[in-house]
């Protein structure tokens, strides 16, 4: 823990509602987004965020000076998002059943080049929503600038090698369904 | 186009997702919020003493445990017996062993 997060987390110990605003200003941002990015539920973004805060400062005399405050912080806000999914009804392992059927793909035409001409970003939004949790919220949270693959396998309690596996077979998952989506609409409107 | 381009673009749509900004005056409010949680502020001093739960659950091995103690210290008045001394050690020590772990599991979780 650095000399900054050492002072704060004191200061929020003593009681200091000042120092207590200024952890939250800190972490915040970064928090929402993980949390934003793992619901994808905008509108519930800041009460689990205040939640989160919530939950830190309740643990904070427990929280241990060896670790890092940071990582322990995404942890709890990871924990916020999985419980928020599990409220609202979509389970953590609710799309482990999904598979991706493979479709007849037309020989005449290409459907990188139609997902070239689509909005990848909307097609990249419909695919994480077919994703299992289980390589969705890894890939998502790789995709967070300032959580590195250290700090994602502390939040999801498994080895960094298995985050990066994860990833991996995520982002081939998604790549998959990107084409074969594709591959669906373009054949569809080839034969009206 | 080719597969490496298509990784490259999902790439950067991920990255491109979206980022929050909290609104103005949210660290204050949450601060104001956590300091109505009776739970922040608590001294950690107090974190190096043991709940008052896991005392109740240990009082009788504590009580057994000074017992087998005072019986070492006098182990001159069983006659220097280092054997019997040593037996009734164990024995006590196995009986504190079996009365916490089976209080601790009649408790369930100790409170904190």
């Amino acid at each position: 823990m650095d000399r900054e997060d050492q002072s704060l987390v004191k200061g929020c110990l003593a009681g200091d509602q000042d120092a207590c605003a200024r952890l939250v200003a800190r972490f915040a941002r970064l928090v929402g987004t993980v949390i934003w990015r793992a619901t994808g539920d905008r509108a519930a973004v800041e009460d689990l965020t205040q939640e989160t805060f919530l939950r830190v400062f309740r643990g904070l005399p427990y929280f241990t000076a060896r670790a890092k405050l940071s990582t322990w912080i995404y942890t709890i806000a990871h924990r916020v998002s999985v419980d928020h999914l599990r409220r609202s009804g979509r389970e953590p392992e609710r799309s482990a059943d999904v598979r991706l059927e493979p479709l007849p793909s037309s020989p005449s035409v290409d459907p990188l080049s139609v997902a070239a001409r689509e909005e990848i970003g909307r097609l990249v939004h419909d695919g994480l929503a077919q994703l299992p949790e289980k390589y969705r919220l890894p890939l998502v949270y790789a995709s967070i600038d300032g959580l590195d693959y250290e700090t994602i396998a502390a939040m999801l309690e498994i080895p960094e090698g298995t985050v990066k596996t994860l990833v991996f077979r995520g982002k081939r998952m998604l790549k998959d369904w990107i084409v074969v989506a594709v591959a669906a609409r373009t054949g569809a409107a080839h034969a009206e | 186009m080719r597969s490496d381009e298509l990784d490259a673009r999902i790439d950067a749509a991920l990255k491109q997702g979206p980022q929050w900004e909290p609104p103005r005056e949210f660290a204050q409010h949450v601060a104001a919020a956590a300091m109505a949680d009776r739970s922040i502020g608590t001294p950690s001093g107090s974190r190096s003493l043991p709940a008052r739960g896991t005392v109740a659950v240990a009082r009788p091995a504590l009580w057994l445990a000074l017992a087998g103690c005072g019986i070492g210290l006098t182990g001159g008045l069983l006659g220097g017996d280092v054997v019997l001394v040593a037996w009734m050690s164990a024995g006590l020590t196995w009986w504190t062993a079996v009365t916490f772990v089976r209080r601790a599991g009649a408790s369930g979780p100790l409170r904190r």
